[in-house]
């Protein structure tokens, strides 16, 4: 399978970027066909632009013509057949750089249409059958149902309607991880790594 | 215990931050922000704008950032000063944004993550529970615009307002108020239903 692994944290040093090698060593283990992209380290810019606001309906080529970086992401995201996103759930959702990568690649042409007269989008990634999302809180379980989640409907809702229908969701997270202990973690880890490898 | 401290309501002369987050200085975001400010200001309340576009905020949690986050010092980056001073002084926040994607632009989201640190937002207790830091803010306005209809969101529902209307609402008193002013459907509102609007948000900030 082609899957598309979207990597988001300042520092490689950090858990989550443990979390992201090992998704990408157990998916290549189990014979995908991996691309990684490392937003942080490519320093992807991720404020929407004047730009993008204006030509915003306007055909994929405009933007990818003004921004030539977009285009490398369009085309991963064409390309895959599922899509794997490694983050950090800061104030209960993605982390802005995360969330910038949405809304600029998700753009008019590559992963929605509008008709003419409509209100209402139409998804062009069906080439995506489903999405796994590893991520971490640093609060409990309780405190983000509290918070509404709104991380996990961002990609559970809005995002996977843009792709085949009835794409797979898989929801792999970790509570509690800035007091957890290290065999909490550990045990994490190889959740993660089973999940990677058993993805078909 | 009501009266003249109802819950949410402002004092007099309150001090109010208008947090502004879109790319356009000509659209219909920044003509809710000057709705909102010009009606709060003749009420008699003071209001500081954070125009984060204009300002050319980078909204990138750098490494460092984290570093300073994660020593639980509320020291913040020289550039992100004037905001924390805006922050910790305001009596009500108000946000006023494009709902993209169901969510926060990420301009706005990393205004959060970078301004909105441990010592300003919230503080560690001894058991290393997080508790809520901005008890100076009595309100906090919500003013988004939806490229979708309202049914629409309500399925995939609103995620940029949960998440300052409940996880930045949970760093604030126990008496903070949320007010949310939104316009659906907006890619095929006229002209009309847009000056209605501005006057409705005009309204509310008189109101406050």
């Amino acid at each position: 399978m082609r899957v598309l692994v979207v990597y988001s944290h300042p520092n490689p040093g950090s858990f989550v970027a443990a979390l992201d090698r090992a998704v990408v060593g157990s998916l290549t283990t189990a014979g995908h066909d991996v691309h990684h992209i490392d937003l942080h380290s490519e320093r992807f810019d991720p404020a929407f632009s004047l730009f993008e606001r204006l030509h915003h309906t306007g055909p994929p080529g405009e933007k990818t013509a003004e921004f030539p970086f977009l285009a490398a992401h369009v085309d991963a995201l064409r390309w895959c057949d599922h899509l794997v996103l490694v983050y950090p759930t800061w104030w209960s959702g993605l982390p802005a750089m995360l969330k910038g990568w949405v809304d600029r690649t998700f753009m008019q042409g590559v992963a929605w249409d509008l008709p003419e007269g409509a209100n209402r989008i139409r998804p062009l990634l069906t080439n995506i059958g489903g999405v796994t999302v590893v991520t971490t809180h640093g609060s409990s379980k309780f405190v983000n149902m509290l918070e509404g989640e709104s991380g996990k409907r961002t990609v559970s809702r809005s995002m996977r309607l843009m792709f085949r229908r009835r794409a797979g969701f898989d929801w792999v997270a970790l509570y509690g991880a800035d007091t957890c202990s290290a065999a909490k973690r550990d045990a994490f880890m190889r959740r993660v790594q089973r999940r990677m490898e058993r993805l078909h | 215990m009501y009266g003249s401290s109802v819950a949410g309501r402002l004092p007099r002369n309150a001090h109010v931050v208008v947090v502004l987050c879109h790319p356009n200085p000509d659209g219909f975001a920044a003509a809710s922000a000057r709705a909102a400010t010009g009606a709060l200001t003749a009420s008699g309340h003071r209001v500081t704008l954070l125009d984060l576009y204009a300002g050319g905020f980078d909204p990138v949690m750098s490494r460092d950032d984290l570093c300073l986050h994660q020593s639980r010092t509320p020291d913040v980056p020289g550039d992100l000063e004037g905001h924390v001073d805006a922050v910790t002084s305001a009596d009500a926040l108000v946000f006023v944004y494009p709902t993209w994607w169901s969510g926060l632009p990420a301009v706005l989201k990393g205004w959060l993550e970078r301004v909105m640190v441990p010592g300003v937002a919230f503080v560690f207790d001894a058991e290393q529970r997080v508790r809520p830091a901005l008890t100076n803010i009595k309100r906090i306005v919500i003013i988004s615009t939806y490229g979708s209809p309202r049914r629409y969101i309500a399925v995939v529902n609103d995620n940029g307002r949960r998440v300052l209307a409940r996880a930045l609402r949970m760093t604030c008193g126990w008496r903070t108020r949320t007010t949310s002013i939104r316009l659906f459907a907006m890619d095929t509102r006229d002209d009309a239903d847009r000056q209605r609007h501005l006057r409705h948000i005009e309204r509310k900030m008189r109101s406050l």
